[in-house]
């Protein structure tokens, strides 16, 4: 009890300061929560969420007998951990080799630059891809041509699509996510590396002993983070992608709950996905958070 | 409506309330002072409201990015003349209407009147109770029952699976979905060929026009499969292919229902498509050529034959003979399949109309609005506007350029304007290709089956069964295509649908099909 | 010492260049088609210059009447709104950040678990109408107020933060809450202009809010009259409906004009913020 009140006393100002995000998580976050529920009832806007009748696991049982379940989960979980494997290093070696530019001009106006991506839409983006990968116009397919190989028909390729739309996302997203590296970079001890120029340490040795650890711990936590997001593949891009030629590989849960949970107004049906999507990435993040305590000094919790 | 208008017809206003005092709810007996110029006998009842009672009603429209909504429309204040109703219109954010209408049921704050862009939405919640019956209002509607037995198949239609409907239905402007075979006539003719008159010959002349002009897609069309539905009613087996509909079709040789896909008919058109597709007559990416994509091939010079909605005649014409003043692209007949059916899918219908909220204060008075619409006043006045002020003697008195600008212009077939449309109004706008295309197009519609009304546990299998029935479907229509599989495995890929289930899904139509014929006898 | 200019700085700055030049040819394009005229676009004879130069489509996209009232009203979220989400989040992630916090790892478990499940669309949407926000300037910017994710990388920096800052405030008889803002804040510099400028761009960018929490067009922001520009004459379902006369390609030069008039404010935003990313930028201020 004693031991009680004396850390209420010494925590008594962080909690006031945690007060505002509490209170925002309870009452946008926490109360719109029981909309899960709909997920195990046959919901009915009309009568409401309490009034829906209960169905308890139907529409989950529904989902995993579904012929196409094995498929989409497949698909899902090789796009994320693609985009894991090699989304996620691809920033990070952005912000190291930015981190070697000595000339100072030269770095910010790469910085600047490689995040313009970040702020094209998903649908401009996408059109641009179909724009410039066409088999028979686009820019790419003519040097393809010119290097005496007969056109590819990127788009409507089944093999191509895990590969275009990874390395599309790396080129939206590589310069913004690089920012926060840039961030932490900035944290880093500037008389650690002039100790290190004394000891005659070449510059690979300063990246391996002083620049990498001191960006560790974002690393790590971002690397959670990421792990606990693998199967959230965003539908909007996928299904600006997605043709009947290419089903078999790009069809992913995201625009499955799109067509036959949002388009459809099967909206419990939609609820159970995203809920068992929810379960699984929460096990990853659950997993990753595990190790990386037992094995660096990072975690979530 | 500046003042003197307005002071004026609250004069007109105040006359009516005094003749309608006497025969009050009477409409049937005391017409209106409008309606002694309505000549057609077609409604026995034809009667505009006798109290132009002022009044407001919410309601949530659609706002077409083509046409954005304009508060200053005439059709507006037209409406209100004759109906002493003004609309308060809201509208969807981000012209999103499916969610804006969900947002408003789930929130309870539903507007008096809603407009839907599909049936099945009014189905949908309008079986949660969401939406009025309407047919419990039919007393109430002179004008709608008597339209109704002018225009059955049009109410049946729209009737639901529960033999309830909860929107209301039209007639007229589903005209302006009608899609057809179109060509370059002018293209066609340098090079002396005729436009073809079967699967063969176009065959053979696409060939030429490649030959001829290398870097073009003699055939091309827009948006994936979908005009598939189009190109297999010359086989005879003419059905959705569709993301959200599975491909079942009503064979009117026996009267079946039956699964397009599996059908050899379907084999062969597919046939016709993998030659297509290795002698470069259609273009490689034809999977994922969109609007854009599809405008610019034909206004590059590199398509010849295309099919789409009709009204893109005028579309093309008008806006590429400004550089090239022999552009024609004009109507072409379907070329006839294996067995010399010389069809067009039969698309000539909309699903658009109007819904009333099952919690409104005002259904009475709603449908007594929404009963002006089946007048004989009423279908004049949204397809042609006022006399004197845009028509006159059945034609309109500004000369517009085309549909879009009428539209602009009047708010005249704009959403949420219109239930029966007179499509002569369009017609009148349009060129005289276009014309002669109403004309001619017709004569070679399909049966006209439409998709029978399903429970809500059936459109539940239909959406999560079917889908992958029918993304198995799309991925092997492509495949066959584009020879990455072969015409050898075509029993195996028909073995695949079935145990995916194409037959439950069959069983659902038909069982849907008999309810539907069930209630109406 | 001043190492050379070796076989790696060669390298490095040809990756860089690469990278440079991939990013920016997008907005080369965009800019050169919006500025061109319609035959050369539709005819695909733009890829770098404007051919047939005119600003027609930058004409358009100023003389749409809402378009002023949507950059004010965009401009007022996004600074309110990160202003919010900033205090409320930096406050947060400071306290999360220290380990002897009573319920700390409750709390961070509760806040992780909203990073997984949500009460989706229509829930949220009941639960903020009944707080009458719908149709108020708070709709914009309160729902999304903090992101979990900007939340647990804030905290991760905080963790970081050399031991003595908070030692010498608590000799100096500060308390949590006075050394958050006099000390930890003012040497947070990266992390704040990081994280808001995160904000920032996901208020500016913000479609979503707009669309569910907004009736009032006065209350509109930017992106949803982009939205309606970018689908005027792009067609709907009934694709009859299309017959729209010659405006068919401008909707190209237009839709990229729109854009740019619309994420250039934004996008100048960055190169301000980047001075506090220089190296050593935090330490430096700890010892002076």
């Amino acid at each position: 009890m004693a031991l009680l009140r004396l850390r209420w006393n010494r925590s008594k100002y962080l909690l006031l300061l945690f007060l505002p995000a509490l209170v925002y998580y309870v009452m946008f976050k926490y109360v719109p929560m029981f909309g899960i529920l709909i997920s195990f009832k046959d919901y009915n806007p009309f009568k409401g969420i309490w009034q829906s009748e209960w169905v308890g696991l139907k529409y989950y049982e529904m989902f995993f007998h579904s012929p196409d379940f094995p498929k989409l989960l497949k698909n899902t979980i090789l796009l994320g951990v693609y985009k894991v494997v090699f989304g996620f290093p691809a920033p990070i070696i952005l912000a190291l080799l930015l981190n070697e530019v000595r000339k100072g001009v030269v770095k910010r106006l790469v910085q600047s630059i490689s995040y313009l991506p970040h702020f094209i839409s998903n649908v401009v983006v996408v059109s641009m891809m179909f724009l410039f990968l066409s088999p028979t116009s686009g820019l790419v397919n003519h040097v393809v041509e010119w290097m005496g190989y007969s056109s590819i028909n990127f788009m409507q390729n089944e093999n191509y699509f895990r590969t275009l739309y990874i390395l599309s996302e790396i080129w939206q997203h590589i310069g913004w996510e690089t920012i926060i590296y840039l961030a932490a970079l900035s944290a880093i001890d500037p008389q650690l590396y002039e100790a290190a120029t004394v000891d005659g340490a070449s510059r690979w040795h300063q990246l391996r002993h002083v620049t990498l650890p001191g960006i560790m711990p974002a690393i790590v936590i971002l690397f959670i983070l990421n792990i606990g997001h693998v199967l959230d593949i965003g539908f909007e891009k996928v299904l600006l992608m997605l043709n009947p030629s290419i089903y078999s590989t790009a069809d992913v849960l995201s625009t499955y709950v799109f067509r036959t949970g949002i388009q459809a107004m099967n909206y419990s049906y939609g609820t159970a996905i995203d809920l068992f999507t929810s379960v699984v990435n929460l096990l990853f993040i659950l997993t990753a958070n595990w190790i990386s305590r037992r094995t660096s000094e990072t975690s979530l919790w | 409506m500046n003042k003197k208008t307005a002071i004026v017809l609250s004069a007109v206003m105040g006359a009516s309330v005094v003749l309608g005092a006497c025969s009050k709810n009477n409409n049937e007996a005391s017409p209106s002072p409008s309606a002694t110029a309505s000549t057609s006998a077609g409604a026995s009842a034809s009667a505009a409201p006798a109290q132009l009672k002022p009044q407001t009603f919410t309601f949530l429209d659609y706002s077409n990015p083509s046409w954005p909504y304009d508060a200053n429309w005439k059709i507006w204040s037209y409406i209100k003349e004759q109906t002493g109703v003004t609309l308060d219109i809201q509208l969807p954010a981000g012209n999103l209407l499916e969610d804006a209408i969900s947002l408003a049921i789930a929130g309870g704050d539903m507007p008096d009147i809603m407009w839907t862009q599909e049936k099945r939405l009014a189905d949908k919640f309008g079986q949660q109770g969401a939406l009025v019956n309407i047919l419990d209002y039919v007393d109430d509607m002179p004008n709608f029952k008597a339209w109704m037995e002018k225009y059955p198949a049009e109410t049946q239609n729209m009737l639901s699976s529960d033999g309830k409907m909860y929107e209301f239905p039209n007639q007229g402007l589903g005209e302006s979905n009608r899609r057809t075979w179109m060509y370059r006539e002018d293209v066609f003719k340098k090079l002396n060929l005729e436009a073809p008159k079967t699967w063969d010959e176009l065959y053979e002349m696409l060939k030429k026009l490649k030959a001829e002009y290398p870097d073009s897609y003699p055939l091309t069309v827009r948006n994936g499969l979908r005009y598939f539905q189009d190109f297999a009613a010359g086989f005879g087996v003419s059905a959705p292919v569709d993301a959200q509909q599975a491909s079942a079709y009503l064979d009117s040789a026996s009267g079946e229902w039956k699964y397009a896909p599996i059908q050899p008919a379907y084999k062969e058109m597919l046939v016709y498509f993998n030659k297509f597709y290795k002698d470069g007559l259609i273009p490689k990416d034809f999977l994922t050529i969109d609007t854009k994509m599809w405008q610019d091939i034909v206004s590059t010079n590199r398509a010849f034959v295309t099919l789409d909605y009709i009204g893109r005649i005028d579309f093309y014409n008008s806006a590429l003979r400004k550089d090239n003043p022999d552009f024609s692209m004009n109507f072409m007949a379907p070329p006839a399949g294996p067995t010399g059916l010389q069809k067009n899918a039969f698309t000539a219908v909309t699903e658009e109309g109007f819904m009333i909220s099952s919690k409104s204060k005002k259904i009475k008075d709603i449908v007594k609005f929404i009963d002006f619409f089946y007048s004989d006043e009423g279908h004049k006045l949204v397809s042609w506007g006022k006399e004197g002020d845009t028509v006159s003697g059945g034609s309109f008195i500004e000369k517009y350029t085309d549909i879009s600008d009428l539209r602009k212009k009047t708010g005249l077939s704009t959403d949420g304007t219109y239930t029966w449309f007179d499509f002569d109004a369009h017609i009148s706008v349009s060129s005289p290709e276009l014309k002669s295309a109403y004309e001619q197009a017709p004569q070679y519609d399909n049966d006209k089956t439409s998709t029978p009304p399903f429970t809500p546990e059936e459109q539940q299998v239909l959406s999560t069964k079917g889908d992958s029935l029918n993304s198995n479907r799309d991925e092997n229509l492509a495949k066959f295509i584009m020879g990455t599989r072969s015409f050898d495995t075509w029993d195996s890929f028909v073995e695949e649908q079935k145990k995916l289930g194409y037959e439950d899904i069959l069983a659902i139509y038909k069982k849907a099909d008999e309810r539907a014929k069930a209630a109406v006898k | 010492m001043k190492p050379k200019f070796g076989v790696f700085d060669a390298l490095l700055y040809l990756v860089l260049f690469g990278v440079a030049a991939s990013a920016l040819y997008p907005f080369i394009y965009m800019i050169a088609v919006s500025l061109s005229g319609t035959v050369p676009v539709l005819k695909g004879e733009v890829f770098f210059w404007p051919k047939e130069f005119n600003l027609n489509t930058y004409t358009a996209v100023f003389d749409n009447p809402e378009i002023g009232r949507a950059y004010v009203n965009t401009i007022i979220y996004t600074v309110l709104g990160t202003a919010i989400s900033l205090i409320v989040s930096a406050a947060g992630a400071y306290s999360l950040s220290k380990r002897d916090m009573l319920f700390r790892n409750g709390f961070m478990v509760m806040v992780v678990i909203t990073l997984f499940f949500s009460g989706g669309m229509i829930p949220t949407f009941l639960v903020v109408k009944s707080y009458h926000l719908i149709d108020t300037i708070w709709a914009m910017v309160l729902p999304g107020a903090v992101s979990t994710w900007n939340l647990i990388v804030m905290r991760t920096f905080f963790t970081g933060l050399p031991q003595e800052v908070e030692e010498s405030g608590k000799i100096d008889g500060l308390t949590d809450v006075g050394i958050f803002f006099r000390l930890v804040l003012p040497l947070s510099k990266a992390i704040l202009a990081t994280i808001g400028l995160f904000y920032g761009v996901a208020i500016w960018n913000n479609f979503f809010s707009a669309l569910l929490y907004l009736r009032d067009a006065d209350l509109f922001p930017l992106q949803v009259i982009v939205r309606n520009m970018v689908l005027q004459g792009a067609g709907g379902a009934n694709g009859a409906g299309n017959i729209g006369g010659d405006s068919m390609i401008v909707d190209e030069a237009l839709k990229y004009a729109t854009i740019i008039v619309t994420t250039v404010p934004i996008l100048l935003i960055y190169p301000f913020l980047q001075k506090y990313f220089a190296k050593g930028a935090l330490i430096g201020s700890v010892k002076g």
